[in-house]
């Protein structure tokens, strides 16, 4: 191991198991490491205002810091956190908006599935942001691209503010913003496979 | 799979699951290599977060330079190591809290109230959330709730109220401080109260042990409440150098007060 740079999977992996030791500097560290991650993803919604994110950022770590013991590669800290944020916010919009049956679905989180999906180390999540960012160049010109633009390339201004800006409802940007993931997720996806088919084969 | 095949839920818990076989998975590699309206759609529509998405949003969120306002603070992070400690806390049970004060709150709309400070029960001798520092600000920060017609309402800056309204008020901080809250609006400026929290965690403006309500009536257009806090008792100076950075002038260039932490809670009264 003399010589060779511990990559970030390697780092953050190392935070957890100290994390799970009840080690409180690796605790605060993974808290500053994700924290700006996960209230990124939070204010992609919307309908949650600036006192909603803050509560679904905290919960997240709450949840997360709790369940440290069932996230299975430690590597995948910040994905599975992300995954935990997003069910937060969904949850708060699911209980103001709808009934307590949709409420208990999402409930069900998916904290401990940690599905194999693709490992990266800090080469490829370069080459990773930069597939994301062809994504983003060849959509088509126009209202999705901008707010796609203003949210994930610019990152200053929040779902809400941008709907504000462009003049259009909440639920319009939300939508955009979920049409452009759903791009990102269907090129994970495809790695998946593609890794599914090799595994299988060899 | 035949071309006309797309996405359903079943397909994609086996892909990601690995339950696929591996020439049906190099098909679907192909497939979702390209645009697939049909299968975005299936995607996008999704249930809960699965760690499809996770995934999806960590490249998403490290495309845009990290700001200042996005990284952690020690008030945060202070409330998260509470909560992680099982005692009841805003981050859980906000709902409940609120709801608790709002018995309290009908029987003091329109009171001529004396506020003091008290703090809420104590959930965390230990921990202060500040990492080393001496001279630095307090973190704090501050929340309302909207008292009216017998039933209260988590407020956000930025709502338009009724003049029948009252306003209940929760501070928040990481360490001992002494606290001011002040209201600048309609040409006026004053001090709703001063006192001092002993210990770090929330503080709820009460009297007489309960939650006090600061009605609205008698006032009209932009009111802008402001939250000051520090280590050091709080002069009339520093108080109104607070009022005027953030009461509507901070563009002159009034200066920022030294080892202050101020904080804000706009409203509309109509």
């Amino acid at each position: 191991m003399i010589g060779r740079r511990e990559s970030a999977g390697e780092r953050i992996a190392g935070l957890v198991e100290q994390a799970r030791g009840g080690d409180p500097v690796a605790f605060r560290a993974l808290y500053d490491l994700a924290r700006p991650l996960a209230f990124r993803v939070a204010r992609g919604f919307a309908d949650l205002d600036a006192d909603d994110v803050e509560d679904v950022v905290q919960e997240a770590f709450v949840r997360g810091f709790k369940n440290l013991g069932r996230l299975q590669d430690p590597a995948r800290f910040v994905p599975w956190l992300l995954t935990i944020a997003r069910n937060r916010a969904l949850t708060r919009l699911a209980r103001r908006k709808a009934g307590v049956e949709l409420r208990d679905e999402l409930e069900q989180e998916s904290e401990a599935y940690a599905e194999p999906t693709v490992e990266a180390d800090d080469a490829s999540r370069e080459a990773e942001l930069a597939v994301v960012r062809r994504i983003i160049e060849e959509l088509p010109e126009g209202a999705e691209k901008e707010t796609v633009r203003l949210f994930y390339l610019e990152g200053e201004l929040s779902a809400r503010e941008i709907a504000q800006r462009l003049g259009v409802g909440k639920s319009a940007i939300t939508m955009r913003l979920e049409r452009f993931r759903a791009k990102v997720k269907r090129r994970i996806l495809a790695e998946v496979a593609t890794l599914r088919g090799e595994e299988s084969s060899g | 799979m035949n071309q006309q095949l797309h996405l359903d839920s079943e397909t994609l818990r086996r892909l990601l699951s690995g339950d696929l076989p591996a020439e049906e998975a190099r098909r679907w590699a192909e497939h979702l290599a390209r645009d697939c309206a049909e299968c975005e759609a299936v995607l996008a529509a999704e249930g809960p977060a699965s760690a499809l998405d996770g995934e999806a949003d960590a490249r998403l969120a490290g495309l845009a330079p990290v700001r200042d306002e996005e990284l952690g603070n020690d008030l945060e992070y202070a409330r998260i190591r509470r909560a992680m400690q099982g005692a009841p806390d805003r981050a859980t049970q906000p709902r409940r809290r609120w709801a608790a004060m709002a018995v309290a709150a009908v029987a003091l709309l329109g009171a001529g109230v004396v506020f003091q400070v008290t703090r809420a029960p104590r959930r965390d001798a230990e921990w202060t959330g500040e990492k080393g520092r001496a001279n630095a600000a307090v973190p704090a920060r501050l929340r309302f709730a909207v008292a009216g017609a017998g039933d209260v309402e988590r407020g956000a800056s930025g709502q338009v109220l009724p003049a029948d309204a009252s306003l209940l008020f929760r501070i928040e901080v990481g360490a001992p401080a002494h606290v001011a809250l002040l209201r600048v609006g309609g040409g006026e400026r004053e001090v709703i109260f001063r006192g001092q929290a002993t210990r770090p965690g929330p503080v709820d403006v009460t009297v007489d042990g309960r939650p006090a309500a600061y009605p609205l009536h008698g006032l009209s257009g932009a009111q802008r409440f402001i939250l000051v806090a520090g280590a050091r008792p709080l002069t009339d100076e520093s108080l109104a150098q607070a009022a005027t950075f953030l009461g509507g002038q901070a563009a002159s260039g009034a200066p920022r007060p030294p080892e202050l932490t101020v904080d804000l809670v706009d409203i509309t009264v109509k």
